[in-house]
């Protein structure tokens, strides 16, 4: 080859003639189980401080590169990444865990808690958000080549095994994602020191922005470079952001229809601004979220519709596949029907061990079962096109179905339905984390050549282990707590320690519901639905998803995301598309791994 | 102009899903009547010809053509073909670029057009020439890490499989 080719440096290695091909091996299995264990521990600490989690996926590849093939000196790249995909199964879990049952911690319900019963259901949420997802890989993946950006940082992290310049850039998008962290966090060492980690253009600007279209953006170089990778197909999610604070909010300001108690009129000067900013916030959860959620569901159901044909095409492949035995490289679809009946039966024992009725039992776990699936699949494809998974919203949505059958069906209310359905939401949330992460692995594993089947076996044996470790961890963080505020009742003190913020929201949500509910939010969920349908039936699909999914996330993080964009956009423009593919998302990859590492690092120094 | 009444449907409903259910323009709650009139707009923008992007897959916005992706889709089987036949031979190093050079030179075409065969061929005719491409494209993935790790035998055996999913992509693109 020419001295330009992209693998002018190799890291050469002998050749191995003799020994069978290493994938699935002890080596790899162990590094990934402990690599999860540290991370689950730091991540669930992490998340219940400051309420999101950092994937594990490129901490553990790199770790692999050096110790499977670096110490080792015999490890592969698809060794590495089953190691890859053991460390990100078992760490993923415990979002879906801090997500939900800090819940009944707030609401002062720790001596209610049967924690096997928990630890069961999310485990059970664990194996079955694997198995439902499993055979939608060919769609995803295959198919639909959706561009999961942390899978495909992984898999350049994987692949820089082989040298090359690419393997050089990422390592200087590494260390440019480390620096970046540093100088966006400098202002957490001394308050002296400036707070680079956002944008405020409501200040910067003189205040000639009104607060109430939320005018920040956030420094992220995760959500930056996730933009690049993603590149010009996920633009479109920035429109929906637009939508909401730039057309919703000041029409909704100027027609009045933000509620007198959050705006009152006559208002001047600071008392304005602090009144815009209220709004800002209440149009933000209060519209925006709910029509999102709306438009994420009603999306994802045409989109399912609509791209039937080719769904029905993958599932036949897979059948034909599983019929030749030993050499099929998927686990066989048969696994979803008897997944399917298992998800009804241990979720519907939760809910008995509970304390409800059966048959009220069984209708509510059939409910959060067929939720699990149709949520684990908007995760998934949510992830696939932009990297964030909306487990929270999808949350609260099965939260409310679940409450529903259980207070409008079976008339049972107040804490034997909290604990049933926060514990069945555990299952369904940890489920849909699962899912996500089992088709981000996927997508790292198409990309080096690995044995699907091989890596969905890995996925289901580790399974188990992240739900324990993270609701062990969050019992001593509970019990630690309770001990150093012995003057507060223990909801309390543990609200004093950790802001728990996605469990505090649906904490809000419950009371809401339980309290009759919100009629405004279920109008909006409703329009954000028939907008979801209607979108996607004009765009042909994957529309309504990224548009419902840009009104649920914050502004500020749509926004970076959208500067990622435009800037691969420009990018190619400029250099064009070999370019940028062999050189800009190598370094966006390393960027977004050097980010995720020291956000690792970050929440493990708060440990210790 | 289909984009147009995306834009304006769009706006249009979701300022209704931020009217009061309360507030009403005779019988019909406004928060409803401005979804339905901005629904019914997509719905007409939905009846329109022309792609409107937003499936969010790796090459919405690549402008790739379905005659650049079947000329690289029914080479691609020859020139691992090529490879295969001078595998034994080539130092272990030269066969992960040469891989590495088909992946750059005969995959790509065929990602970037990804947008224009669907919209061409419709989701079945497109998925059965797909799959097992992309079955292919994995073994030839496989192919490299293994020939990248020092592994020949395994590099050797994926090259074969990846031909056998190339020429089966083949035959169904020519149905297509």
């Amino acid at each position: 080859m020419a001295d330009s080719d992209p693998q002018k440096l190799p890291i050469e290695r002998p050749e191995i003639e003799t020994l069978p091909y290493r994938e699935e091996t002890f080596a790899g299995y162990a590094l990934g189980i402990v690599i999860g264990i540290v991370l689950t521990i730091s991540m669930t600490y992490a998340g219940l401080r400051i309420g999101f989690t950092v994937p594990a996926s490129a901490m553990a590849a790199i770790l692999g590169l050096g110790l499977l093939r670096g110490v080792m000196r015999k490890g592969s790249i698809v060794e590495n990444n089953i190691n890859q995909t053991v460390a990100a199964a078992i760490n993923i879990t415990c979002s879906g865990v801090i997500f939900t049952v800090p819940v009944l911690y707030l609401r002062g319900l720790h001596e209610e808690i049967d924690l096997v019963t928990i630890s069961l259901a999310a485990i059970a949420g664990s194996f079955l958000g694997t198995v439902f997802i499993i055979p939608l890989r060919k769609q995803m993946v295959d198919l639909e080549r959706l561009r999961f950006p942390t899978g495909y940082a992984t898999a350049m992290v994987l692949k820089a095994a082989g040298g090359g310049e690419r393997a050089i850039y990422l390592g200087v998008g590494v260390v440019g994602g480390l620096v970046w962290y540093g100088l966006t966090h400098l202002h957490r060492i001394s308050g002296n020191l400036p707070n680079l980690s956002e944008i405020d253009f409501h200040e910067s600007l003189s205040h000639a922005i009104p607060r109430y279209v939320n005018p920040v953006l956030e420094l992220s170089m995760t959500s930056i470079a996730a933009g690049f990778i993603a590149g010009r197909p996920a633009l479109v999610v920035v429109w929906g952001g637009l939508l909401a604070n730039w057309v919703v909010a000041p029409a909704a300001v100027e027609l009045g229809w933000v509620p007198s108690s959050i705006l009152p009129s006559g208002l001047h000067g600071a008392d304005l601004t602090a009144a815009h900013g209220k709004a800002g916030t209440y149009l933000f959860k209060q519209v925006s979220r709910p029509i999102g959620i709306g438009m994420l569901v009603g999306g994802a159901v045409t989109g399912l519709a609509l791209a039937w044909p080719m769904i029905r095409a993958a599932f036949q492949s897979l059948s034909r596949g599983a019929s030749k035995g030993t050499t099929a490289q998927e686990l066989s679809p048969r696994l979803l029907y008897g997944a399917a009946a298992l998800s009804v039966a241990v979720v519907s024992i939760a809910g008995v061990r509970a304390g409800l009725p059966v048959p009220i039992a069984v209708l509510a776990g059939t409910v959060a079962s067929l939720w699990m699936w149709l949520a684990g699949v908007i995760v998934a494809q949510t992830t696939g096109v932009t990297d964030w998974s909306p487990i929270s919203g999808m949350a609260l949505i099965g939260i409310a179905l679940t409450l529903l059958v259980v207070s409008q069906v079976g008339g049972i209310t107040g804490t034997p339905a909290v604990l049933a359905c926060v514990t069945m939401s555990a299952a369904v949330a940890v489920a849909m984390s699962q899912a996500a992460d089992m088709m981000q692995d996927l997508k790292t594993g198409h990309l080096v050549g690995a044995i699907p089947r091989k890596q969905q076996i890995a996925q289901l044996w580790v399974a188990w282990i992240g739900p324990i470790v993270s609701v062990l961890t969050l019992v001593v963080l509970f019990q630690s707590a309770v001990s150093g505020a012995p003057h507060m009742n223990p909801g309390e003190a543990f609200a004093a320690k950790f802001a728990a913020p996605q469990a505090n929201a649906l904490s809000g949500t419950i009371t809401t519901l339980t309290g009759g509910g919100n009629e405004e939010t279920y109008h909006r969920y409703g329009i954000g639905a028939l907008l979801g349908v209607f979108l996607t039936l004009a765009a042909g699909g994957g529309l309504g998803v990224q548009v419902g999914l840009s009104m649920y996330l914050p502004f500020a993080t749509i926004a970076a995301f959208g500067i990622g964009c435009v800037m691969s956009m420009s990018f190619e423009k400029w250099r064009g598309t070999k370019a940028l593919e062999e050189l800009g998302v190598p370094i966006a990859a390393g960027l977004l791994v050097g980010d995720s590492l020291a956000g690792v690092a970050d929440s493990m120094a708060s440990i210790l | 102009m289909k984009k147009i009444l995306m834009v304006v449907g769009c706006i249009l409903g979701v300022i209704g899903g931020a009217a009061p259910h309360t507030n009403l323009v005779g019988p019909i709650p406004l928060n409803w009547l401005l979804a339905g009139m901005g629904a019914g707009i997509l719905l007409a923008a939905s009846r329109m010809s022309g792609a409107a992007g937003g499936h969010g897959g790796e090459s919405s916005g690549a402008s790739g053509t379905a005659t650049d992706a079947g000329a690289a889709l029914q080479h691609t089987a020859s020139s691992v073909r090529s490879i295969l036949s001078r595998a034994a031979e080539l130092p272990i190093h030269d066969l992960a670029r040469e891989i590495d050079g088909v992946i750059a030179r005969d995959l790509m075409p065929v990602i970037s057009a990804q947008s224009e065969l669907i919209a061409r061929q419709g989701f079945a005719k497109y998925a059965a020439h797909t799959g097992p491409w992309a079955a292919g494209e994995r073994m030839l993935y496989r192919a490299w890490s293994a020939a990248t790790d020092g592994h020949r035998p395994e590099a050797v055996s994926s090259l074969r499989e990846a031909i056998t999913h190339f020429e089966e992509a083949a035959r169904e693109w020519a149905k297509a």
